[in-house]
């Protein structure tokens, strides 16, 4: 794994303008970042990475097989009383996902360490799907790339095939897409989905969060009244449950995507449990929950809040004292501590590794690099390659 | 082979604009779930004055149109349980009272939620449009009621929408282009309440902007 320095392509804005790519540039800072690139071996790619991601992911989901059958852990990981049953069911019937990134601390030595699962509401998607590939694309054909040079990305294929598989076990009703207002970031990812969920086949509509409405009879509408059968909703399962339409989510007939059983997937009690359960796994670091911090003999830990989205709240503490910190508005649900590890450095930059599944098959990464070592929503998309 | 095979498709080519919040909900209300159906072409008037004055030869006609309009309006609009969820939708003074409310909210009248279910709120008229069909030989027209919202928050503000919630045109359009779908007349729903998702999101953001350096709106990670 090695970073490369380039000249970006002379025409890179207009043509994200002329895909929809509106969130390039976000608060002022640039995010697409392509004066730079990472270049993997195809073993680095295949035994660090895919492999990894994909039994990674097999052992979360014991990790929620256990938690579905305790109380005690279902409080532990912060799911409202009120919503065990449906999370059960959804659970038991294995109502099925679409994506997530797991975040990986990796430096092209010894094996990635799993950071956190974004299994609900991942983004930087269509960066990692589709205009990374173009930026492949242009690049061997311009002759900056060797040929022969390859992208661990299949995520657009596998998204469309799971779009397709979804129709085909569900009745023929519309997908609905939904995000909150005012986010160009989150509005561009959903309507990638939509668009690879209509490329399947699907008949796709889009609100806002904020528009769905409830009828007398209890099930979701959208702005314009349609009632909502299914939907993807770019929405933590953590807000919904809290919030007003949340007791109406057991009865109305939506189904969701992500479904409801990821609630317990992206919460960061998960990885305490992950390491109870396969102690000393490679790809695993020591996590502890709040009351367990007497067992953790490292001295240097990351301080996160169950609850948290774009590194907000995180603090790095070295011997209880917080070196590094990030603010935000989360914490109140209770916090783990997660063994400190060092994100790979280039030049003046950390790079985090996003390592995507679809369904439950590894499909590609996306590289993210921050001049901080907790990387947050400012952080810069850097493509990437596999060496011919 | 780790990489996609088929990336590019028409469907990932976009307007180069942004995509405000404003832009894609106006497109994605115009274009609706589906394909749209076949169109045709309606003119839009207030009242029945406004008919006659383009159609002084056609003053009848322009009375029954409007009328049925109105009744129409009655049976269709869309409903509402309280006047606030009402006028959050439509704009202040944008409302009345339908069913037993009907007629009392002229005297300021405080309601309380309904509770029998013989009473609601919904959107006073904005205008009608008016198509006409051939039908054998002799010429058909219909009508249908439109409404607009006042207030700028409203993904209908400043639209012409009919009682189902498809947009038809702007405000001030005076023909537009409709499926014929928006003549029939859909029995009115009730929306008991909106806004019961997003709240936590607003929140946080609102916390996130005053306490840090990051000014994430999204909700993604």
């Amino acid at each position: 794994m090695r970073r490369e320095l380039i000249s970006p392509r002379a025409h890179w804005q207009s043509q994200a303008e002329s895909y929809g790519f509106n969130f390039h540039t976000m608060y002022g800072e640039p995010y697409w970042d392509e004066s730079r690139y990472y270049a993997f071996t195809l073993e680095q790619i295949e035994r660090d990475l895919e492999d990894p991601t994909t039994e990674l992911n097999q052992m979360c989901l014991e990790v929620v097989d256990k938690v579905m059958a305790s109380e005690e852990l279902l409080t532990r990981f912060a799911i409202p009383r009120e919503h065990w049953e449906m999370i059960a069911r959804s659970w038991r019937l294995r109502d099925p996902s679409l994506y997530a990134r797991m975040d990986l601390a990796y430096d092209g030595n010894g094996p990635a360490k799993m950071l956190e699962n974004n299994a609900d509401t991942p983004t930087s998607l269509y960066e990692s799907a589709f205009f990374q590939w173009l930026w492949l694309e242009d690049r061997l054909k311009d002759g900056t790339l060797a040929p022969g040079s390859d992208q661990y990305n299949s995520i657009q294929d596998k998204l469309i095939e799971r779009f397709a598989e979804l129709k085909k076990s569900w009745p023929p009703v519309p997908l609905h897409f939904a995000c909150c207002q005012d986010t160009d970031e989150d509005r561009g990812t959903v309507q990638y989905l939509q668009d690879c969920a209509e490329e399947a086949g699907f008949d796709a509509c889009f609100t806002f969060i904020e528009e769905i409405g409830l009828t007398p009879q209890g099930g979701f509408v959208d702005g314009q009244d349609r009632p909502i059968h299914a939907a993807f909703k770019l929405y933590p399962w953590e807000f919904m449950l809290r919030e007003e339409f949340g007791q109406h989510l057991n009865k109305s007939q939506t189904r969701w995507l992500e479904p409801s059983w990821k609630s317990v997937l992206s919460n960061k009690a998960l990885l305490p449990m992950l390491w109870k359960l396969f102690p000393n796994h490679p790809n695993l670091l020591p996590a502890y929950f709040a009351d367990e911090l007497h067992l953790a003999g490292e001295s240097k830990l990351v301080e996160k809040p169950i609850y948290s989205r774009e590194g907000a709240n995180v603090r790095i503490l070295e011997g209880g004292q917080a070196v590094a910190d990030s603010d935000g508005p989360y914490g109140e649900e209770g916090i783990i501590y997660q063994a400190f590890h060092p994100l790979a450095r280039f030049g003046e930059d950390y790079a985090l590794i996003g390592s995507w599944l679809v369904g439950d098959e590894a499909a590609g990464i996306s590289v993210r690099e921050d001049s901080s070592l907790i990387t947050q929503d400012l952080s810069r998309f850097v493509p990437h390659i596999i060496l011919p | 082979m780790k990489r996609s095979r088929s990336v590019l498709s028409p469907r990932f080519k976009k307007q180069a604009t942004a995509p405000t919040a404003a832009a894609v909900s106006v497109s994605l209300m115009l274009s609706g779930c589906s394909p749209a159906p076949k169109q045709e072409t309606a003119q839009v008037y207030k009242t029945a004055e406004e008919c006659i004055l383009v159609n002084p030869d056609q003053e009848q006609l322009c009375r029954d149109v409007f009328g049925e309009a109105m009744a129409l309006a009655e049976e269709t609009a869309p409903r509402f349980n309280s006047l606030a969820d009402c006028e959050l939708e439509f704009g202040a003074d944008q409302c009345m009272g339908g069913g037993e409310f009907a007629g009392s909210l002229a005297d300021g009248d405080q309601y309380a939620e309904s509770s029998g279910g013989g009473g609601w709120f919904m959107p006073m008229m904005y205008g009608y449009m008016m198509g006409s069909m051939l039908s054998g030989s002799s010429r058909k027209y219909r009508s249908a009621p439109l409404y607009s919202s006042k207030n700028a928050r409203s993904p209908m503000y400043g639209k012409l929408v009919t009682g189902a919630g498809d947009t038809v045109g702007r405000a001030n359009d005076r023909v537009v282009r409709t499926s014929p779908n928006n003549f029939t007349p859909k029995k009115a729903t009730t929306v008991t309440q909106r806004g019961g998702f997003g709240k936590i999101a607003r929140v946080k953001s609102t916390q996130a902007r005053s306490s840090t350096k990051s000014s994430s709106r999204g909700w993604g990670g």
